[in-house]
């Protein structure tokens, strides 16, 4: 049997570039009549579909040749019988017009020798086999199919999660606005408290997502060769860089919701404290961190490099809050010990 | 003259971001995110037709004679 092997020589090899090629299909296209914008909506989907056909066109190709039957047969010849062709000793009975017959005759005598036994083979590949194939194909075809929607719903679920988070830290904001409004002194005093709780238990839920996002950032390869085997993807990672942004703008709020609060109850400590916890965040999770800021600006879609522009402002405006004595509400009380 | 010149930009001209002292690449990250999303396809496109086309070649040439069972 020859072995068959696809030699392709140098000069036939092309080199594509791949700047030419686009993801979306709507990029080929640049200008698109009206009439034919719904048929570029579906070609996407055509084009999907053409390529999980072209997946289990094998397995196919395989039953449907199963389905029909193929018999040859074939002759059988012993060891002895082969070495003698092979010395020449004897060879194949042949028609005028060059066909073969399945009798053995020595080439000097012309004579038969002994007539060779023919065996049926069957050539199309078994139906059972064929079927098999074809149908474990389409199961696992299905089972990738299962896992994506799986995958989509967890995401789904983690985005839900997230904006429970930011929605409470927006009904902060609203409550200290309306706390603001409230005529009692007293019933001010227990909305602010209660506020300085929940904004407090929001930020540091959202500091918490936060830092698990940084981290999906921290982790992608920078490597190009790394990227295109284990990066994420374009749209992901931009996804993550919003929420990054949205949830920094939310804990950027609360803080300052808090400060107020405790600001405006007459807590000036406990305000500075609160907003010190902050500028704590912003430091452990961005700028001690080397070279993160100056990546995150490389990463995030949008040109104006807002991460090194930001993030170190942040922290020096918390730090130069004027700082409140904190022993004056405890000397009074020592004194009067004192002089008893 | 020469520190305007120092000054690099993402080779991009949708992006034309402003690059970092000291850093490496011509394009930025979100740039170089996008191309090896387009070379992934690229290579997961050719890669699925090579397969296919040899698979379908394997089944035809061989028409079944490959049979485990002998």
């Amino acid at each position: 049997m020859d072995e068959e092997t696809i030699i392709i020589p140098p000069e036939d090899v092309e080199i594509i570039d791949a700047s030419e090629y686009r993801e979306e299909l709507t990029e080929h296209f640049g200008q698109v009549p009206e009439v034919a914008k719904p048929l570029l909506k579906g070609a996407k989907t055509a084009f999907s579909k053409i390529e999980k056909a072209l997946y289990t066109a094998p397995a196919f190709i395989n039953a449907v040749k199963a389905a029909v039957p193929d018999v040859t047969l074939q002759a059988v010849l012993t060891d002895e019988q082969k070495q003698q062709i092979a010395k020449g000793a004897l060879k194949l009975m042949t028609k005028k017009d060059g066909s073969l017959m399945a009798n053995l005759i020595n080439p000097e005598t012309k004579k038969i020798v002994t007539t060779i036994p023919l065996k049926s083979v069957q050539m199309a590949p078994e139906m059972t086999q064929a079927m098999t194939s074809f149908s474990t194909q389409m199961q696992m075809a299905q089972i990738a199919e299962e896992i994506q929607a799986v995958q989509l719903a967890v995401e789904e679920v983690r985005m839900g999660q997230e904006y429970d988070r930011l929605a409470t830290a927006y009904s902060c904001q609203q409550k200290l606005l309306q706390a603001m409004e409230i005529k009692n002194s007293e019933l001010k005093a227990m909305a602010l408290m209660q506020l300085a709780a929940a904004a407090e238990d929001s930020r540091n839920l959202l500091m918490l997502s936060q830092k698990s996002n940084v981290e999906f950032i921290k982790e992608q390869p920078e490597n190009f060769i790394q990227k295109i085997l284990s990066g994420a993807k374009p749209e992901k990672i931009n996804g993550r860089m919003s929420e990054i942004r949205e949830s920094l703008c939310a804990v950027n709020m609360v803080s300052f919701a808090e400060a107020m609060a405790y600001q405006e109850l007459g807590e000036h400590e406990a305000a500075r404290k609160s907003l010190t916890y902050y500028a704590g965040f912003i430091e452990d999770t961005y700028t001690s961190v080397p070279g993160l800021v100056q990546r995150l600006d490389l990463i995030d879609p949008a040109p104006e490099n807002y991460w090194s522009k930001t993030l170190p402002d942040i922290s020096e405006k918390i730090k130069a809050l004027p700082s409140v004595p904190d022993t004056k509400l405890l000397e009074p009380k020592r004194s009067r010990r004192k002089k008893k | 003259m020469k520190k305007e010149s120092d000054v690099r930009v993402c080779k991009n001209k949708k992006c034309q971001k402003v690059l970092p002292a000291g850093y490496k690449h011509r394009y930025c990250e979100a740039c170089r995110n996008k191309h090896a999303q387009t070379a992934k396809n690229v290579l997961r496109g050719i890669g699925a037709g090579a397969a296919t086309v040899a698979s379908v070649a394997v089944v035809v040439v061989t028409g079944g004679k490959i049979n485990p069972k002998k």
